[in-house]
Parts: structure tokens; C-alpha cells; sequence
């Protein structure tokens, strides 16, 4: 699946080189992109962003920004459609399924080419998917049940057998068709060889192909002369790595890129400052949030397997008082497990069936539990007398990881609960995860836009070395997955996922604190961008499909001259050194003067 | 009363010499105007720091509990503005007080009582076989950019207050006991030793009652000026992300504000009082430092006079 659900990095770990990077990027492209577009001059639209961008290789993605590389140059079968992130035509116009959901066939277009000018035929697809399923590349393979075959009766026809029912091509399978004839040279190579390939220039069937790289500062896409859609307005796109939110701000201020990605909500209210800056907040494809251990791999404290105290605990907690601390202006409080950028399946819980915030209540229902007050303010379990302490890792490569632990042990404390936040990496996260050695957690989950991955997380099955968070088991759950599995008909399976989501909700294996937005900016005087994938909230950048990027073209009328850059900003900061460098300058001076006299 | 004793013990000698010693350098302190800033400025903040608990009550650095609005500029109600919390930056300063210098000294007394053992030792056996592999020992932590260490050891052990202060005190102990030796070294000559050596002292009471004693001036003053780099470390490692995210320190606070958005959304009030404290303490650090040198140096201190 496409991020084994967790594929962010924090805000803070790129603040390293805060200082120093500040400037040094882009520079010289400023004016390029500023100076008002002769027709003669290539248009060049130019992205910033802070999260890596190493190795353009198909095989070895890992950050979001090279995703979204991934989306520029290739095509899937399906796609991801515009309105809702269910499958769309593509290469495919379409695909037809038989009776019995184990055989499907996918239409190709014809007289598709590959941007070096060869033909691409299904041909191409069979060996893309057979290539990943072989080597075992299982972000692209697992959509595929195990065993499945593909043949290719012409050059324009894929048919899928699959020994169970799947919807798979619908879904749609997230798997890139990549060229054969330039991959099945590596069919015996290993997949390190694989992934340390050098492929610039790409060979691509989307819009772009990547033209150069320099690992760790800047990819350069140039248009396809052999795309099979409709021709892009920008001869170029570049990406350029800054190192930091604040460098990155300043160059899209600077008019140094024409477009942010990935940025953090605490920049915010300095974008929504400048007029010629549109800010899109991207209606959320994560969420924070609080597990607890019921004591599958390691024992955590007992309590919190009684249901109780985990209402109490969710009812303790303000969300929305999280939301406007740590993800100001950019957050919406968390409730049901499928994420609300998936707008077909997620649920939003009714009214008379929410459990609203209320610490009064949550303090009465511990109560009414037997969870009487110690002396120390510290509720006691009545069955084994052990107070109330909850250990509570906190994994720094979620975005607001920090606040968010501090605010939740502030909340608890109000109702006799202390929490130790034990702020640990993401590494060290995975290995708490698994032994079980913790008793309620915080970290977050992502993963596809079809819920059956986030789903899956939640099943009995998932205990043991699986993704479930804390070992939470349910029969009733259990039951409802594998009906929603095979279940193809739409209306049908969503009815399932919200008895599904609801049922979550219901029970509190997990709080889901929050649905933070992913944030992008654009300079509405450099560029003009009507769409989002998917529509109206969604993204500019190509996460799931390139179509909102697409749409993007210069401005009508004159290109606007670049507004002066932010000094006001700096201005202060740049006093404060002074002063600083001043004070350390005359003690220096006092005591090389005392040197210079030892010398004499 | 007792009538004082015509015959001198070679203790009462001793002490009465050091009494001298510490009223002669109290005078030039004194007299000295960055020493007598400096130590102005540590006292206001020791007092600070002893008072923290009783002049900010926990509820207003409580996340949970703060009621302020978020990232408020300076006001009557919150003279240094609030933060993303909507917490006061005035009780968030107070409170780093404790912690910032908590680590400072911590992290020293660590660092020094480590450093000087090493340094005595290897003074003490100059040129043997132990001073070679101290003395390599000591070179090595002095080349090994602390930076990198501090970094790597901090990801290793874990981002807790205890840690931190380890971290630091690794990473600095080798500039004091290179010193340290260098002093032993000379005073290992003192015909006192060899006459303490004839006695049968042990190699181990030498060190304690001879050598100690006589570099320890340089020890404390050493020590002193530690604390200012221990301050700047523990900042440093806040701002890194690699400090201890629970617990309130000037450091931590400037790394919240980075990552909060300060410098981008020009919330200074939030920014700069921390970094002036840092900057306040660590100058009052060096200065007293200086003046403590100074004193344990007569020929700087004559120097300046004719100068």
C-alpha cells in the first residue's frame, strides 16, 4: 500500500540548518520566472518545497515530494478522478469486470507513445505490474491478490485474473505503468540495482519527463512532446529544495517559486498577509491520534480496557482547543478513522451519537466506574488499587506531535488521569509498537484513498507483527471487514464502512484527535490554478493525480513585477544580532587589549 | 577564651594564608567592574530561578490551562505577549530560568569533576604511560567537532533533562582537564612534593592534599566559565529539537517559537526575551570568569594597573 500508513516528517527536524540555507537557493532563477514571459523564453513554473527530493527513481519513492514526481510522468490504468478519488479513465477508458469479480478486462487507448517515441501497449502494463509483484516492491503490488495473472490479447487490451473477487482496477490500483523497454533489462538484477539505477531522462507517458536531478536541491521536469492528453501550458517545472518552512516562505514571497508545497500551519497567518499569495488549505488525508494498548504484545495498564475510562478520556479531551493551539487555522477536530479526504467513504458521526466534550461528565462517569479520587488527585483502579499513570510515547515525525502531548496530559490531569509524555522517534516508535511497552500512545495514520488499507488496520488480524496500534480485538469488526471486502457494489460497501467507522467511534480503541490540512500557497500574480484534486478543497500539487496541476497557466494580462521582498521581517532580527554582536565584540576587545598588553 | 597559641600549626598557617588570599581577591573582584556586573546580573538570576515555583504558578505554563489568547503581542496583561498555547512569555522565561541554569551548572559540576580528575592524574604521572593515554584521550574529545558528538549522543540517549545535561557535560570536560594538567604538571615539581613524596606519602594522598589544593584556583575559575558554554549548549540542542520537550528552558522556548512560526510571522516578543536571557547570563558567566582569572593571574592584574 502506498505509505504503510505513516510517511510524514515533522516540522521541526527541518529546522537544522534553519539559518544558514536561508538564502542560498533560487537566487538566480528569480528572474526567469518574474521577468514578464517573451514568447520565445520556455515557461517555467517553479514549486518549492522542504521534504526530500534524492532519488528520482520509480522504485525507491519514499518522500511526498517524489510522489508527486511520480504523478508528473506516469500514467496508472485508472487514475484517481477529480470529484472523489474513485477510479477515473486513464490509459484505460475503462474496465469491465466478470460475473463473478475474478476477471477483468481494461481498454486501452490506442496509439499512445512513450515520450522517446516508442508505442506503449498493454503489454507495458502487464510487465509493470508482473515487475512489482516479482520484485517485490509491495508499495505498488499490493493491490494485486495474490496470484493474479495478466495476459494481453492485443496491444490495446489487459485482462486481469485474480483466484479471489476483487474490485482491483477500480479501486484503483496506485501502480505506475512503467516502459519495458527500458526496465526488462533489469528483470534479473536485484533490488538494489534496481533502485540505484540511474533513469534520468526519464522515459515517461504523463505530461513531464524528468530532464536532469541534482539529488538534494532541485529536479527539472520538461514537457513530453509524446503526451497523450491535452498539452500542458508550462514548458518546465522545477523543483527546488529549501531546507526550512521559513526559507521557503521568503522565496515564494521573493517571487523565487511560484508555488509552496507541504507547508506548515504556522506560517499561516504570514501568508494570508500578502494579496498576491493564495493559500490552499487541503481538506485533511491524515489524522493525529491517541491508541491505546489493550495488552496483545505487552501489558499496558489495565483500566484502559475498560470502556469507560476510554469514553471518559475521549470525552476529556478538546479537540477543538488542539486544533486551534497547535494546527491554528488549519485543522479540523478529529472523529471517524477514514480520513475526510476521502469524501465518498468518510463518516461523519450523527449528532445524537457523538460524544461530545465534557470533562464534568467524564470526571461522573470514572466516578459512577468506581475510579475513585486519591489523595493525590490521582484516580485509583479499584481492582488492583494502581493509580491512574499513564505512559504516553509521543512520535516526533508527527506534525505537532509536541503540543499535542502536552495538551492531552493537561487535559487528562483534569480528570484525574497523569499521563508521563515520553517523547521518543519514529524508529523507536515502531519498536514500542511492537513490544507493547507503553500504555496509550501518540502518532498518526495515512494511507489510501480507498479505506480498505485503513480499515485493515483495525482488524484482529493486525495483532502481533501487524500495523494494529494496540492490539484492539472485535469480532463484530472483524466480520464487518470481510463483508466490506467483498462487497463491490458501492452504496453497499459504504454502508458497511460506516457501520465499521461508527463501531470504531463507539468503542475508543483510538482517539482521533484531529484532521490536520496539508497546506499549499501559490502566487496569484505568477500563476493561475482553477482546479484541486479532488474538487473544491483538495490539492493543487500532484499527490494523487496530476489534472489540478495541469489546469495551472500564467495569469491574463500583464505578469506582475515581483513585490518587495519581507525585510520588515528580518529587520528586527537582524538588529537583535547586532546588539548581540555588539555586546560580544567590546568583552573581546577588553580582553585582547589585556592579550596585547601580555605581549608587549 | 582560649589564648591563641605562640606555635603556629602548619594548618592554622595554612588557612590563615588562604583567608589572605580570598580577601586579596575579593578586592581585586571588586574593583573589577565587568566581575562585579556580572555577578549582579547571576545573583538577580539565581534568585529568579530558587523563586520560580512560588512567582508562576503551574496552571499558567499548563498548555491545557492557559487562558490567554495565542501569539498576543506585548499588552499590560501579558507584558512579554503569549505564545501558540496562549501562555504568558514573561512566566515561560521565568520558569526556563530554573531549567537553563539547572543544566548550566549540573552539566559543569559534571564536566569539572570528571575534567579535573583526568587532569590531575595525567598531570600528576606527566610523561608516563597513563599520561600518554589520558592525554590521547583528552586530545581526542578536544578534535571530535562537539557538535556532532552532542548530536549523535543526544539521538542515542533519548531527549530527557538527565541526558541532556550528560551530553553536555561529555562533550566539555576536555578543555578543563587539559588545563587542569598543565597546572599539575608544574605544581608535581613544588620541591613539597618530593618532600611529601620522601615522607611516604601515597601518589593517591599527593594528588588529594597537594596537588588539589593548588590547582583548584584554576578548577574554579575554569568551572565558571564552563557554565556560560553549558547554557549556550543546552540552547543549542533545545533549538536542534534534541532537548527535553517537557520540560520549560530558554533553549525550548526558542525552538517552540521556531516552530510556531515566530520568525516568519514576526511574533519577536516571543523570540527575543529568551535570547537575551541567554545572552544576559552567559556575558555574566564569561565575566565573572574573567575577573576569576584575572585574580589567579598577578601578572594580568599588574599589567592593567600600569595599562
Amino acid at each position: 500500500m502506498r505509505s504503510g500508513g505513516r510517511l510524514r516528517a515533522s516540522a521541526g527536524a527541518l529546522l537544522v540548518v534553519a539559518f544558514v540555507a536561508a538564502s542560498v537557493p533560487g537566487a538566480a532563477h528569480a528572474a526567469d520566472s518574474a521577468s514578464p514571459a517573451a514568447s520565445a523564453a520556455p515557461k517555467v513554473l517553479r514549486i518549492g518545497t522542504t521534504t526530500a527530493i534524492d532519488n528520482p527513481n520509480i522504485w525507491a519513492v519514499n518522500s511526498t515530494t517524489e510522489w508527486e514526481a511520480l504523478n508528473l510522468q506516469y500514467d496508472m490504468v485508472m487514475k484517481f478522478g477529480d470529484t472523489d478519488l474513485n477510479a477515473a479513465p486513464s490509459l484505460a477508458t475503462g474496465c469491465d469486470h466478470s460475473a463473478d469479480f475474478r476477471t477483468w478486462t481494461c481498454t486501452l487507448r490506442s496509439g499512445v507513445k512513450w515520450s522517446d517515441g516508442q508505442p506503449l501497449t498493454s503489454k507495458d502494463v502487464a510487465f509493470s505490474y508482473k515487475f512489482a509483484i516479482d520484485k517485490g516492491f509491495s508499495l505498488f503490488s499490493g493491490y494485486f491478490p495474490d496470484g493474479t495473472t495478466f495476459s494481453t490479447p492485443n496491444d490495446t487490451t489487459l485482462v486481469w485474473k485474480s483466484p479471489t473477487p476483487t474490485n482491483g482496477p477500480m479501486v484503483p490500483a496506485w501502480a505506475y505503468v512503467v516502459p519495458e523497454h527500458v526496465w526488462s533489462k533489469y528483470l534479473g538484477a536485484s533490488s538494489k540495482q534496481i533502485t540505484s539505477a540511474d533513469v534520468v531522462p526519464v522515459v515517461s507517458s504523463g505530461p513531464y519527463q524528468m530532464t536532469s536531478a541534482t539529488p538534494g536541491q532541485n529536479w527539472t521536469f520538461t514537457r513530453n512532446p509524446n503526451y497523450w492528453g491535452t498539452a500542458p501550458a508550462y514548458d518546465k517545472i522545477v523543483y527546488q529544495l529549501y531546507t526550512n518552512q521559513d526559507a521557503l516562505v521568503q522565496a515564494l514571497k521573493n517571487g523565487q517559486v511560484d508555488i509552496a508545497d507541504a507547508l506548515d500551519g504556522s506560517v499561516l497567518p504570514a501568508l494570508q498577509k500578502l494579496s498576491n499569495v493564495t493559500v490552499n488549505k487541503v481538506v485533511s488525508d491524515w489524522w493525529v491520534n491517541l491508541a491505546f494498548n489493550f495488552g496483545g504484545r505487552g501489558p499496558g495498564l489495565p483500566a484502559l480496557q475498560n470502556l469507560d475510562v476510554r469514553k471518559a478520556i475521549e470525552m476529556a479531551i478538546d479537540k477543538q482547543q488542539i486544533v486551534d493551539k497547535v494546527y491554528p487555522g488549519a485543522a479540523a477536530p478529529g472523529q471517524t478513522i477514514v480520513r475526510p479526504l476521502s469524501k465518498f467513504w468518510h463518516l461523519t458521526v450523527p449528532t445524537d451519537k457523538a460524544i461530545p466534550y465534557d470533562p464534568a461528565a467524564a470526571n461522573a462517569l470514572l466516578d459512577t466506574a468506581g475510579y475513585r479520587l486519591g489523595p493525590d488527585g490521582v484516580r485509583v483502579d479499584p481492582k488492583s488499587g494502581q493509580p491512574l499513570v499513564i505512559r504516553m510515547p509521543v512520535s516526533d515525525d508527527t506534525a505537532g506531535s509536541d503540543g499535542v502531548g502536552q495538551l492531552v496530559a493537561g487535559f487528562l490531569k483534569k480528570i484525574g488521569i497523569t499521563v508521563k509524555v515520553q517523547p521518543v522517534t519514529a524508529g523507536k516508535m515502531y519498536d514500542l509498537q511492537q513490544s507493547g511497552d507503553f500504555d496509550a500512545y501518540i502518532w498518526y495514520w495515512s494511507g489510501d484513498p480507498d479505506p480498505n488499507y485503513q480499515l485493515s488496520v483495525f482488524t484482529s488480524d493486525q495483532c502481533g507483527e501487524g500495523l494494529s496500534d494496540g492490539c484492539w480485538k472485535n469480532a463484530q469488526y472483524d466480520t464487518l471487514f470481510a463483508q466490506q471486502q467483498t462487497t463491490f457494489d458501492q452504496t453497499a460497501r459504504k454502508a458497511i464502512v460506516d457501520q465499521m467507522q461508527q463501531l470504531v467511534y463507539d468503542q475508543v480503541p483510538v482517539v482521533v484527535i484531529a484532521y490536520p490540512n496539508a497546506i499549499e500557497a501559490y502566487r496569484n500574480d505568477h500563476v493561475t490554478i482553477a482546479d484541486r484534486v479532488p474538487q473544491p478543497d483538495g490539492y493543487i500539487l500532484p499527490q494523487y493525480s496530476v489534472d489540478a496541476l495541469l489546469s495551472a497557466h500564467p495569469p491574463a494580462g500583464d505578469v506582475a513585477v515581483d513585490s518587495s521582498p519581507g525585510l520588515s521581517v528580518w529587520a528586527w532580527l537582524l538588529a537583535g544580532l547586532v546588539i548581540l554582536g555588539l555586546v560580544v565584540f567590546f568583552v573581546i576587545r577588553g580582553r585582547r587589549s589585556e592579550d596585547d598588553l601580555d605581549r608587549a | 577564651m582560649a589564648f591563641p597559641s605562640p606555635v603556629r600549626s602548619a594548618r592554622s598557617m595554612a588557612w590563615r594564608r588562604r583567608r589572605t588570599a580570598f580577601a586579596d581577591a575579593w578586592s581585586v573582584f571588586r574593583h573589577n567592574k565587568q566581575a562585579l556586573a556580572g555577578a549582579i546580573i547571576l545573583l538577580v538570576a539565581v534568585v529568579i530561578a530558587l523563586l520560580s515555583p512560588l512567582l508562576v504558578p503551574p496552571d499558567a505554563i499548563d498548555p491545557a490551562s492557559a487562558t490567554g489568547p495565542t501569539f498576543a503581542p506585548p499588552s499590560l496583561a501579558y507584558p512579554l505577549g503569549t505564545d501558540n498555547f496562549g501562555r504568558s512569555v514573561l512566566a515561560l522565561v521565568v520558569v526556563g530560568t530554573r531549567v537553563s541554569l539547572l543544566v548550566g551548572i549540573a552539566a559543569t559540576v559534571g564536566a569539572i569533576l570528571f575534567g579535573a580528575t583526568i587532569g590531575i592524574v595525567a598531570g600528576y604521572y606527566g610523561g608516563g604511560p597513563i599520561d600518554r593515554f589520558l592525554s590521547t584521550l583528552i586530545d581526542w574529545f578536544l578534535v571530535i567537532p562537539w557538535l556532532v558528538l552532542a548530536i549523535v549522543l543526544a539521538a542515542i540517549l533519548g531527549p530527557t533533562l538527565l541526558n541532556v545535561i550528560v551530553v553536555i557535560a561529555v562533550t566539555s570536560w576536555a578543555m578543563a582537564a587539559r588545563i587542569v594538567r598543565s597546572q599539575a604538571l608544574s605544581v608535581r615539581e613544588q620541591p613539597y612534593v618530593e618532600r611529601a613524596r620522601a615522607l611516604g606519602a601515597s601518589d593517591a594522598a599527593i594528588m588529594v592534599h597537594h596537588i588539589l589544593p593548588n590547582v583548584f584556583p584554576v578548577i574554579f575559575a575554569q568551572a565558571v566559565l564552563t557554565v556560560a558554554i553549558a547554557i549556550l549548549s543546552e540552547t543549542t540542542l533545545s533549538i536542534l529539537g534534541l532537548g527535553d520537550p517537557s520540560s520549560i528552558s530558554w533553549g525550548h522556548i526558542i525552538e517552540d517559537a521556531f516552530n510556531g512560526g515566530a520568525m516568519v510571522n514576526g511574533y519577536w516578543w516571543w523570540l527575543l526575551p529568551p535570547g537575551i536571557c541567554i545572552v544576559l547570563v552567559t556575558l555574566a558567566f564569561t565575566m565573572c570568569g574573567y575577573a576569576f582569572e584575572e585574580i589567579l593571574d598577578p601578572r594580568l592584574r599588574g599589567l592593567e594597573k600600569t595599562g
